[in-house]
């Protein structure tokens, strides 16, 4: 995560807390679209075997990720990361075959928000980039995206 | 002509000089960096075009082509080592036309264990309508990954589906190709416009040439090759080389002479070389095109860590050299950084593309890939012979051809979509085609396991059929 990003997420998170999280816990989800033509995402639909977990509902409501410096979660993440994004994103993220994920320019702008890192993660984008949702659960997408986030340098 | 005939034509040539504007550049092979096109340019005619789907549900589709018998079959190659017809009303034949996973007791004679690897090509004998003749390529499991180029023979009792004892009974080996590694196979096969039939063979894999085979003559790997298959069946080789190939003569063997052969003459003197060598010097060409209207040849190179090569062949010129491994395009190689010196050895592609990483550490504003895959030549939709790839990272459809009002090589990024491309070919009506799989380089996928591609047709943007599938494409 960019540090500024990291600032206004800190900054966001009391006010959230003082005014608008009592509405987005009851809210309807967020409407998740594709980083290509805003065409709808259909994450509110588990993907076959699939039970959503707290972290994917609160996520769905929020945009964002519940498992942002969560301990467990990152170790968790690391042997997906490995598994599904080094062979493009290479093991520390700086990139190859697909682009960095660990400097300050992004090929699709909303990309650096939660929302739209899983946006592009889950829906897919161009070419290799396909849409990880039909292959992979959200929880563990959502800890991908923990893990993604201390590859970044501080 | 005397002298002072061509005095005064000299004269007049320069006074015609004189009244007219600079000359245009004529269409060749760039002979300088400046001349090798980048994606950001305009296409003359300012094609705009959309991709529509013909059909979906291969298994890793790899490659597509037409057998040109006036039947309108299109035949889309599965990686596994399946060939499935698409009629001309885009229906999908359940029956495969070929299936080389069932030939042999013991199972698949096609090695499919890396995604690399697998069922590469298929091309039809220019008189298949009369003869049957059809040629796979393929990486064979029982010679543990070597490529494999065998002539099949179609029961013409079954003109859509070549049964196992047909494929056992016909089936005939044209040239094995040995790879030393599982990656970097190219494993395109075309017949050209003068009958015989190209391969495409990759510099064998690892990668960076770890073996040098770009500039060794004495190997296949690393070239586009040119055979004449066309030989007696009985004939001790399976195919004969065709007499200008430009190391035809050069490998004959011959009486020493010494002193009193000059320095060129040397040159033409290549006991070790391969006669089957067209062209040298490229890394990984999966698919080369050609031009249907001038039978110039297209070739994309699939390059190294950091730019993609479209290389450009007036028709019927062999012996062109692109330079691999000591350059990369226009790049050094290895490259280490942006200002990098180097001897740019042999004949330069005429359009390149970058990675997101241009040289270690650097970035770019160009249109990116990773990884270029050709498709065809088109003549429709405001193209006039350009070049259309596309590219399996970034789902870009760039187009490459020649501005013959500014007499240049332009490149333009003309769609990108959320497609992984793995090549493209033609129908019999000229109209290029493309497949796309949804394969990766993981461990736990195979050709059988990955989510299914689709098969889709370039068409004007404006020339969408009514509810039609069309990619969907980045909309800025």
């Amino acid at each position: 995560m960019p540090r500024a990003f990291a600032l206004g997420a800190a900054l966001a998170l009391p006010l959230l807390a003082l005014l608008a999280v009592p509405d987005a816990v009851a809210d309807e989800p967020l409407d998740f679209g594709h980083v290509f033509d805003d065409a709808p995402l259909p994450v509110t639909t588990p993907r076959s075997g699939e039970t959503f977990s707290d972290a994917v509902l609160t996520f769905h409501v929020t945009g964002e990720n519940p498992y942002s410096g969560d301990a467990d979660a990152i170790a968790a993440g690391k042997p997906l990361y490995d598994r599904h994004c080094q062979a493009c994103h290479m093991p520390d993220g700086r990139g190859r075959m697909g682009p960095s994920l660990i400097d300050d320019t992004y090929q699709y702008p909303r990309s650096a928000t939660d929302k739209g890192f899983f946006e592009v993660i889950y829906g897919g984008a161009a070419g290799a980039m396909q849409g990880f949702g039909r292959r992979v659960d959200q929880d563990d997408l959502l800890k991908i995206m923990a893990y993604v986030e201390t590859l970044r340098p501080d | 002509m005397t002298v002072t005939t061509m005095l005064r034509l000299s004269a007049g040539v320069a006074v015609l000089a004189l009244a007219l504007p600079a000359a245009v550049a004529a269409q060749s092979i760039p002979t300088s960096t400046d001349q090798v096109a980048h994606p950001d340019g305009a296409l003359p005619g300012n094609p705009e075009i959309a991709l529509v789907q013909v059909a979906d549900g291969f298994f890793d589709p790899v490659n597509v082509t037409s057998a040109y018998d006036g039947s309108g079959r299109l035949f889309v190659v599965e990686r596994v080592g399946r060939i499935k017809i698409v009629n001309g009303d885009g229906s999908v034949n359940d029956e495969p036309f070929l299936d080389l996973t069932m030939v042999n007791p013991l199972g698949n004679i096609v090695q499919t264990g890396f995604v690399e690897q697998g069922l590469f090509s298929v091309a039809f004998h220019p008189d298949f309508a009369e003869n049957g003749h059809f040629f796979v390529h393929y990486s064979s499991l029982p010679f543990n990954g070597d490529g494999m180029i065998v002539r099949i023979t179609v029961d013409p009792e079954s003109p859509d589906a070549v049964s196992a004892e047909r494929v056992n009974e016909t089936l005939k080996v044209i040239m094995r190709i040995e790879q030393p590694y599982y990656n970097h196979n190219g494993g395109d096969i075309m017949f050209g416009p003068d009958g015989y039939l190209y391969i495409t063979s990759g510099d064998g894999g690892w990668e960076g040439d770890v073996l040098q085979v770009g500039q060794d003559l004495t190997t296949l790997l690393g070239k586009i090759l040119r055979i004449d298959v066309d030989v007696p069946e009985d004939a001790f080789m399976p195919y004969a080389i065709p007499e200008d190939n430009p190391f035809r003569h050069a490998v004959a063997e011959r009486e020493m002479v010494l002193f009193g052969i000059t320095e060129e003459g040397f040159a033409q003197i290549r006991p070790n070389a391969r006669p089957e060598i067209w062209h040298w010097g490229v890394r990984n060409p999966y698919k080369i095109a050609f031009d249907p209207e001038t039978d110039d040849l297209w070739i994309a190179d699939v390059g190294q860590n950091h730019w993609e090569m479209i290389n450009w062949q007036p028709a019927g010129v062999g012996g062109l050299n692109y330079g691999w491994p000591t350059r990369n395009g226009t790049q050094c190689h290895p490259l280490t950084g942006p200002d990098d010196e180097c001897v740019l050895l042999g004949d330069l592609p005429v359009a390149e593309y970058p990675h997101p990483e241009p040289y270690p550490g650097g970035s770019t504003d160009l249109p990116t890939g990773c990884s270029v895959q050709g498709f065809g030549v088109a003549h429709y939709g405001g193209m006039n012979g350009v070049f259309l790839t596309g590219d399996w990272c970034s789902g870009r459809v760039f187009g490459t051809g020649w501005d013959a009002d500014e007499g240049k090589w332009v490149m333009e990024s003309l769609i990108q979509t959320d497609l992984q491309f793995t090549a493209g070919g033609m129908d019999e009506d000229g109209t290029i085609l493309a497949v796309n799989c949804n394969c990766f380089y993981l461990m736990d996928q195979g050709p059988m396991q990955n989510e299914p591609g689709a098969l889709w047709r370039v068409v004007p943007a404006d020339e969408i059929p009514e509810g039609a599938v069309v990619a969907r494409t980045l909309q800025n």
